[in-house]
């Protein structure tokens, strides 16, 4: 303990010592009250004030947050008790305390000091510090790795964008939030919806979507999107739209390589699983987009037609089939995804959609490395997984969704229309590669090729016919 | 209410009072009563107020210091200035307002405020609009021509002291 600062304080004169002491006097006075402080905080941004002072300044403090009076930082985290400025204040009281003279002007005003000090200590012990300002609030906290929202950091319930208006309140917790976040990706999103990027028929429908979004109770809305309220700002459809390019590139990089599979039977369902893909991803793009839509339509086609230059007549004949399979999965598939799309958001039930195309298919693939010799049974299972029919019970509810959302429906159907077109052109091929190609059938696997036909057809059928009962009343409307 | 007399106290020990304060002092003689105050600011150098002195009320309330004083110039040397209220005198300045107000923040910090607004105003947040445009447009000679035109026949320092006290 006799470092430099410390032999060359002893060799100073008797005024620069004064003059330090007094420095050092001067900093245990709080600078709010102008009295010592016996009961020092120190603020996160490091000053420090009396317990009192502080605990008057931020219950009185505006709605703009706690912030440190000294230098305007906001305080996020309960200033902590500094003992060293207690220590130094003591030492000093100690050592002058000897003069009889002032030893009653010492005893009263420590002994108030002494009442100030119990206080925090009771406060501190209920855990009421500064009373109860940081115990009984939340932070709004953003993870800009995670989604870039203002949480609520008690219930991480996502905050209202403009909650500095609301009350300072979370809306699910009702805990004060006591700090002011702005949702830096919120903003970079709402840069990103630019009219000048969307057509005016594109821009109708995002108003229309956005004003519908609105209208359902919050009840139904908190029920069905979960940790989805930031699709309430429109500025997400663009993020959305832009996750579902990606998903495309990808499907694209899945498709070409499943041409080159060598083997037929491995290949059928894969096709089937990515054609529902793709025909998902296009009604979404249709919904939002509809040059990009048109554009994936393109490449689609293109893709179809190497097919059939490529490949024999089997797997044109299958691709066919998984098309009319898809527009009958599709329309199933969308019409829950309708049901969703009126209460809450498209979005997010899209994004679901997603997930649950992408889950089966993961599992799939894996069975599918596993053997080739999966019997017409296998199949006949994998399609009742995608088709459920009970959600077309439901269909009278769904005519009366379909009828609120007429507008967008047309545009969908265009698109079915377009859709049934591709797979009347691509029987028609169908039909004249068959005759000419009769022989390539002629194949190891040709057998399981024969029963998986049949069953195909059958599967068909049935599907075909659900499908109508859904399109049909929405064709009526029209 | 202790810390404006710890600020009294600490005034009245000063050996001079900062540049341009001509006096800063509780307007009643008897030390009981420090809510209401006096003090007399000069025009900063190289602002058209130069050579001319104003006087303002301070007004303590008893939140003080959670919440800021209330100043505003006194009725009879309200300066033509763009942050201040030509006919009631009032003041805009931002760190006498209470959402940003400091409690660090002392009496004697906010006058000195007041005598860097004259030197500096603010046409963001104007209680003078016609100077506030000038200002706005960068016309500063005409700013500066026109304040002193109001100043011309302004009263003496003197008689401020003489009057008001």
């Amino acid at each position: 303990m006799s470092g430099l600062l410390h032999t060359s304080l002893i060799q100073r004169s008797k005024k620069t010592k004064n003059k330090l002491l007094i420095q050092i006097l001067d900093s245990t006075v709080c600078s709010i009250c102008q009295d010592y402080m016996f009961v020092p905080m120190v603020t996160p941004c490091g000053h420090s004030f009396c317990y009192g002072c502080l605990c008057s300044w931020f219950s009185s403090s505006n709605v703009d947050g706690l912030s440190c009076p000294h230098c305007r930082t906001s305080i996020t985290s309960a200033p902590y008790f500094n003992s060293t400025l207690k220590q130094w204040l003591e030492i000093f009281l100690d050592t002058l305390d000897d003069n009889d003279k002032i030893k009653d002007i010492f005893k009263s005003m420590t002994e108030g000091k002494e009442e100030s000090f119990k206080k925090y200590q009771k406060d501190k012990n209920n855990d009421q510090l500064y009373n109860g300002v940081f115990s009984e609030t939340a932070l709004a906290v953003i993870d800009e790795d995670d989604d870039g929202i203002a949480r609520c950091s008690n219930c991480h319930w996502e905050l209202d964008p403009d909650f500095e208006e609301g009350g300072n309140v979370c809306p699910h917790c009702n805990t004060r939030i006591r700090n002011h976040v702005t949702s830096t990706s919120t903003n970079v999103r709402t840069e990103g919806f630019q009219s000048s990027e969307y057509s005016e028929d594109e821009l109708e429908q995002l108003q229309d979507d956005i004003t519908r979004q609105r209208e359902p109770s919050e009840d139904s809305n908190n029920n069905i999107n979960n940790g989805n309220a930031d699709n309430e700002e429109s500025p997400n459809r663009k993020s959305i739209t832009n996750i579902f390019d990606d998903k495309a590139s990808e499907d694209d990089e899945y498709y070409s390589s499943e041409i080159d599979a060598p083997s037929t039977t491995k290949f059928r369902p894969k096709t089937n699983k990515f054609g529902w893909k793709a025909n998902i991803y296009k009604q979404r793009t249709t919904s939002y987009n509809d040059e990009a839509g048109i554009n994936d339509e393109l490449d689609m086609d293109s893709d179809l037609a190497d097919f059939i230059a490529d490949d024999d007549e089997i797997e044109v004949e299958e691709l066919d089939d998984n098309e009319d399979e898809i527009d009958g999965i599709r329309i199933k598939h969308r019409t829950p995804s309708n049901d969703g799309y009126e209460v809450t958001d498209g979005f997010s039930d899209d994004d679901d959609d997603n997930q649950e195309t992408l889950g089966p298919l993961s599992n799939k693939e894996d069975m599918l490395n596993e053997s080739e010799s999966h019997d017409s049974e296998y199949y006949e299972r994998n399609h009742s997984g995608f088709v459920s029919g009970d959600s077309l019970d439901d269909s009278a509810e769904v005519q009366e969704l379909m009828k609120r959302r007429s507008r967008k429906r047309i545009i969908e159907d265009d698109e079915d229309d377009e859709v049934e077109e591709i797979g009347s052109k691509k029987i028609a091929s169908k039909t004249t590669t068959k005759s000419d190609d009769n022989q390539d059938l002629e194949k190891s696997d040709s057998d399981i090729m024969d029963l998986l036909d049949g069953n195909q057809t059958s599967n068909n059928s049935s599907k075909r016919q659900r499908r109508y009962k859904v399109v049909v009343p929405d064709s009526d409307e029209d | 209410m202790s810390r404006i007399i710890k600020e009294y106290n600490h005034i009245r020990k000063l050996n001079a009072l900062p540049d341009n304060m001509t006096t800063l002092h509780p307007v009643s003689n008897a030390t009981s009563d420090l809510s209401n105050w006096h003090s007399i600011i000069l025009g900063p150098k190289d602002s058209p107020y130069h050579n001319k002195s104003f006087l303002l009320e301070i007004h303590i309330p008893t939140e003080y210091p959670s919440i800021p004083p209330v100043i505003k110039f006194n009725k009879n040397s309200i300066p033509p200035h763009c942050n201040v209220n030509f006919t009631t005198g009032e003041i805009c300045l931002n760190i006498l307002k209470n959402e940003n107000w400091s409690p660090v923040w002392n009496l004697l910090y906010s006058v000195q405020a007041i005598i860097q607004l004259l030197a500096y105003p603010d046409p963001s947040s104007p209680l003078n609009i016609d100077l506030s445009r000038l200002l706005t447009l960068k016309d500063s000679k005409a700013y500066n021509s026109l304040i002193k035109y109001y100043l011309y026949n302004f009263p003496k320092p003197e008689l401020i002291c003489d009057c008001e006290i």
